[in-house]
């Protein structure tokens, strides 16, 4: 164990958080603005995936349309996700949204699976030579998707403290009913957010699927460290859940070598109880939120 | 006339909040609305911005019948409200506040932010002239970019009447607007409904400090559990025995 296998393993850390972070600011921008954890997150992520590595076969191989027709068909879902269901449980307890959102986790699984089965699938993109780079051996592959996650994050933050469109989205997150008296229609503002959500959340799924391999339970799997990342952050906290999935990224992977690859997922959450024992309200609390 | 109550009743279960309301708030004038705790203002004024359904009765503004409009759709056609505990959105800077109020955005919707933006950036910079000459009026600058949170009551009060002001109300309601305000920023507040009122904004105000709001209204009226049991002249309204006898029991 010495200096650069902790060096890559951090690095290697860094861009599966970067990965998480995606739908763990899906995750806390809903929970954020609708109040519940939304636990179809994990899942639209694996229909994005499914989705952008179909897109791609049938674009020509294309990766760049495969990641638009992914993250376009994820928010489209996570739309009709709100529209059909979420919309009906604003303001009624958040357990009722809990619960509608583990079943439609499970709809858009077993539809998935229903007609594209068990199978494991990979995006067809041509394998690439590491380099060296210091102490890192560095794919070029994971830059691709590091730079692919800063800039969709760097997007989400200019819409939403940038823009009208994120100005209102705040402002119905603050408070609901007193936009409702400055005349925001909070239905419009909440359905770009889903969309927003969605997309995000799918192009996570992408990049999952490009790191490692398209599975019916990727989606699933991932909800549990992004969920960890959106608490550790402080809900509502988009900066916040950014930094909890770096920090639970960076973790996991580092202590691969005390406890082995099976149990790293262990240690996201061992962080994630002491947050919630130590700091209930998150370790960034930052001032940038939008609830 | 403006806003126009008429026969407007409402109910908590059996308990009879509003019976039989009736007030008019004509054009360009400031009509004060007091009455002891629990008298049902505050119910009215729920009533009155959509928020909570009459039984009975007619709300029409500006000649249009809103009775069955919600919140959303009264505040576009142009009613404004304050609130009793002043709301802001807290995470919200001053300026964000009345940014976020405005109606009719281009930029408040995904695709036209997309596919028109100079539209957008346009009326963007319209709207940030309009919200810096407010803040300026309301004498806001110092915490202009200060999440509104943190502001002190008074500076909230004028926060709400700002943000009322952005959506062009064509009458506005404030809800004890003085309570809780020191008497220097009540002074300030008084000389900016005046102004208003001036430029031709008409209002309704709750407000149990009778003396700042006699000075201010033209008509007052008095309700007494949910019902109106006196209107006029604010100096008859206060004299006469019906009214000393609900507010104080008799010795006003």
């Amino acid at each position: 164990m010495d200096f650069a296998l902790f060096a890559n393993l951090a690095f290697n850390g860094l861009i599966e958080g970067a990965v998480i972070a995606l739908p763990a600011v899906a995750l806390t921008l809903v929970f954020g603005v609708m109040g519940f954890p939304n636990a179809s997150t994990g899942d639209v992520m694996t229909a994005g995936a499914y989705a952008a590595q179909t897109g791609q076969i049938a674009m020509a191989g294309s990766i760049v349309a495969g990641v638009i027709v992914g993250s376009v068909a994820s928010a489209l879902l996570a739309l009709v996700f709100y529209l059909c269901v979420f919309r009906f449980f604003q303001g009624r307890p958040s357990m009722y949204a809990l619960v509608a959102s583990i079943g439609l986790a499970f709809a858009t699984r077993s539809t998935l699976t229903f007609f594209l089965g068990y199978d494991q699938r990979v995006f067809p993109i041509p394998l690439t030579r590491a380099f060296s780079f210091g102490p890192l051996r560095i794919v070029p592959s994971d830059l691709y998707i590091l730079a692919t996650s800063v800039g969709a994050i760097v997007l989400v933050f200019l819409l939403l403290y940038v823009t009208p469109l994120g100005r209102r989205m705040r402002a119905v997150a603050d408070n609901p009913d007193l936009a409702r008296s400055c005349g925001i229609s909070s239905h419009r503002v909440l359905s770009a957010m889903w969309l927003i959500a969605g997309a995000v959340t799918g192009l996570g799924g992408i990049l999952f699927g490009i790191k490692t391999v398209i599975t019916p339970l990727m989606g699933w799997e991932a909800l549990l460290p992004a969920f960890a990342a959106m608490i550790l952050g402080g809900i509502g906290n988009p900066a916040g859940a950014i930094a909890g999935a770096l920090t639970i990224g960076i973790a996991q992977e580092l202590s691969t070598p005390f406890v082995g690859f099976t149990y790293k997922i262990g240690v996201g959450f061992a962080i994630m109880v002491l947050a919630l024992v130590l700091r209930p309200s998150g370790l960034f609390n930052l001032s940038a939120r939008v609830r | 006339m403006i806003l126009s109550l008429s026969h407007v009743a409402f109910a908590f279960g059996d308990f009879r909040v509003l019976d039989d309301v009736s007030l008019d708030v004509p054009p360009k004038e400031i009509v004060g609305l007091i009455g002891p705790n629990g008298a049902g203002k505050s119910t009215l004024f729920a009533v009155t911005s959509g928020f909570e359904k009459p039984l009975a009765g007619t709300i029409m503004l500006d000649g249009r019948d809103i009775t069955h409009d919600g919140p959303v759709a009264r505040a576009r056609a142009g009613l404004g409200r304050t609130f009793q505990v002043p709301r802001e959105f807290r995470h919200l800077t001053v300026r964000e506040n009345l940014l976020a109020a405005a109606p009719n955005q281009t930029g408040e919707n995904l695709l036209p932010l997309f596919l028109s933006p100079r539209r957008v950036r346009e009326e963007e910079r319209a709207l940030r002239e309009k919200v810096a000459d407010l803040i300026a009026f309301l004498n806001l600058t110092a915490v202009k970019d200060t999440p509104s949170g943190s502001l002190s009551g008074g500076q909230k009060k004028l926060l709400e009447l700002g943000r009322v002001l952005m959506g062009d109300p064509k009458v506005i309601l404030l809800d004890e607007p003085f309570a809780g305000v020191n008497p220097v920023l009540i002074d300030s507040l008084v000389d900016r409904i005046r102004e208003l009122n001036a430029q031709g904004y008409s209002f309704l105000v709750i407000e149990h400090n009778l003396r700042a709001l006699s000075d201010l209204c033209s008509t007052m009226h008095v309700m007494d559990r949910g019902a109106m049991i006196a209107s006029g002249a604010p100096s008859a309204v206060l004299d006469d025995p019906k009214v000393q006898e609900a507010y104080m029991g008799g010795v006003l």
